[in-house]
């Protein structure tokens, strides 16, 4: 076998286009593969941080199938349950700030008992402050602002002058980037919102009075649209599978590159490859042998295809913050993402991309070489 | 040493690399998206930046399915240029998206369905 393995080496080699064609044509989309499902990764990563961090129960209005906005007198009715530890109304809206950039408008007060660490300039405001809000970092880049600067924030219902006093850190989750984060009155003002939220926040005492709350809840008033962490974490982490989404396109992507560095090994190389397995026989090698030697020929190409894709994906996401790339796979980012992308890379991924490589290889080039080597040598050469 | 043990050894070293690459520490969850997620109550799920489209695949919670499965033509399935691209696909988050009230009756089912109460 270290003969053979020696040989195969010496063989691509020896026609370096050859393999080039083929690492080539199963290298591009593996790398596009293997950086996509490392994004996945991250993003499903901070995905669990963001269900975690978060509420143990989210309640809104239900409008036949659609969220509609809740009025905030349910703070007061759901605070009184002996489930509940805490209750926060919240406002989740968008509002363009300038042309082809939205922002994300998020009103919450602050949970004043925690120390500010998600800042990367400036200040947290104060729950009853009623004009100043922090901004995402690309956001603030995008607009040129930094805490002190000013920003008309102007709607249907008004038009209000905010004092910029903080920028978020770049070290939060992607979803921080676009943010203008005030204090829920002050976007219960901005978007005419008086008296509603857009839902309502509950933490309760664990997650089994978070069920008993829910179900009571879903009983007593069937307007409410109820869900619970465990919902949402069941439902959301399926959304982050390696078959689903942009794979479906990429493994089409990687098949028809498979197939056409198979064309190019099994139907451009057919002579050259026939001549090969003609000589080899000429020597004496059986059937077996050949097919030994060009597997491993194939399996040579796939490993050297695999760790080069697989080190460029990781230096093009992990130092280069995926320029270019992270953009095909997460929506509304600039092609050079002023955020650190999430991303982690998995050796199981890394498998799959090299049995899916092998597999493709395989088939295209045993079943060529073994009709040439099971016909008699004469019939070969001619 | 000939060029094909110099092949071998190069692709020897190219995976050395890899196992290496893999056995670095990954960027670990900051403090930073903790404080933020907790200030927010969690926002964001999806592979969307900034939810100037489709809140669905920003984040199910806020909208629990996309307005694009509807339009332009009900009940085919239809392109959302935002959530069709990216690198999650996510179910419609309802509590009955799995287990419907909603039911296809068989023939005489109609009979031992609970009557509805009159007010």
């Amino acid at each position: 076998m270290p003969k053979l393995l020696f040989l195969a080496a010496l063989n691509l080699v020896k026609n370096p286009g050859r393999a080039l064609a083929l690492v080539l044509g199963i290298g591009g989309p593996l790398f596009l593969f293997i950086a996509g499902a490392a994004i996945s990764a991250g993003l499903s990563r901070d995905a669990t941080v963001s269900i975690e961090s978060g509420a143990d129960i989210y309640v809104t209005f239900d409008r036949g199938g659609l969220d509609a906005n809740i009025p905030v007198s349910y703070v007061e009715e759901l605070s009184k349950s002996q489930f509940v530890v805490e209750v926060r109304p919240r406002i989740v809206a968008r509002l363009a700030v300038a042309p082809e950039t939205w922002a994300l408008v998020l009103g919450i007060d602050p949970i004043a008992a925690e120390e500010a660490t998600g800042l990367q300039s400036g200040r947290l405001f104060e729950s009853n402050s009623k004009n100043e809000v922090a901004l995402g970092p690309v956001l603030a880049q995008r607009l040129g602002l930094t805490p002190g600067k000013q920003l008309l924030l102007a709607t249907a219902f008004t038009h209000k002058v905010v004092t910029v006093v903080g920028i978020l850190s770049r070290k939060g989750t992607l979803w921080d980037s676009a943010v203008i984060w005030a204090p829920f009155a002050q976007a219960q003002e901005l978007f005419g919102m008086r008296d509603l939220a857009t839902d309502i926040l509950i933490r309760t005492r664990d997650e089994i009075s978070a069920t008993r709350l829910a179900d009571r809840l879903a009983r007593s008033e069937p307007r409410l649209r109820i869900q619970t962490r465990g919902l949402v974490r069941r439902y959301v982490l399926q959304g982050y599978g390696v078959t689903s989404g942009v794979f479906s396109a990429i493994y089409a992507v990687t098949f028809a590159s498979g197939v056409l560095a198979l064309l190019v090994i099994s139907g451009l190389g057919s002579k050259e490859r026939r001549r090969e397995v003609a000589l080899l026989k000429a020597l004496g090698w059986s059937a077996r042998h050949i097919l030994v030697l060009v597997s491993l020929e194939a399996l040579l190409c796939c490993l050297l295809a695999s760790a080069l894709s697989f080190l460029f994906a990781f230096a093009w996401v992990r130092l280069f913050n995926a320029p270019l790339l992270a953009s095909l796979f997460i929506a509304e980012l600039d092609w050079f993402p002023g955020i650190e992308i999430p991303a982690q890379f998995d050796a199981g991924i890394l498998a799959l991309g090299l049995g899916v490589s092998l597999a493709i290889t395989w088939a295209g080039t045993l079943i060529p070489t073994w009709r040439t080597a099971c016909v008699p040598l004469r019939e070969t050469l001619r | 040493m000939s060029r094909a043990h110099g092949f071998l050894i190069a692709l020897a070293v190219l995976w050395a690399a890899v196992v290496a690459g893999l056995a670095l520490p990954q960027n670990e969850i900051r403090s930073e998206a903790r404080y933020l997620q907790r200030q927010w109550g969690g926002l964001g799920l999806g592979a969307h930046a900034a939810a100037g489209s489709c809140w669905f695949v920003f984040d199910p919670r806020i909208e629990p399915y996309c307005p694009n499965f509807e339009r332009p033509f009900s009940a085919l399935p239809n392109f959302c240029p935002r959530h069709s691209t990216t690198v999650s696909r996510l179910p419609v988050l309802t509590a009955d998206a799995r287990e419907p009230r909603s039911q296809v009756l068989g023939k005489g089912a109609i009979e031992t369905l609970p009557q509805p109460r009159s007010e």
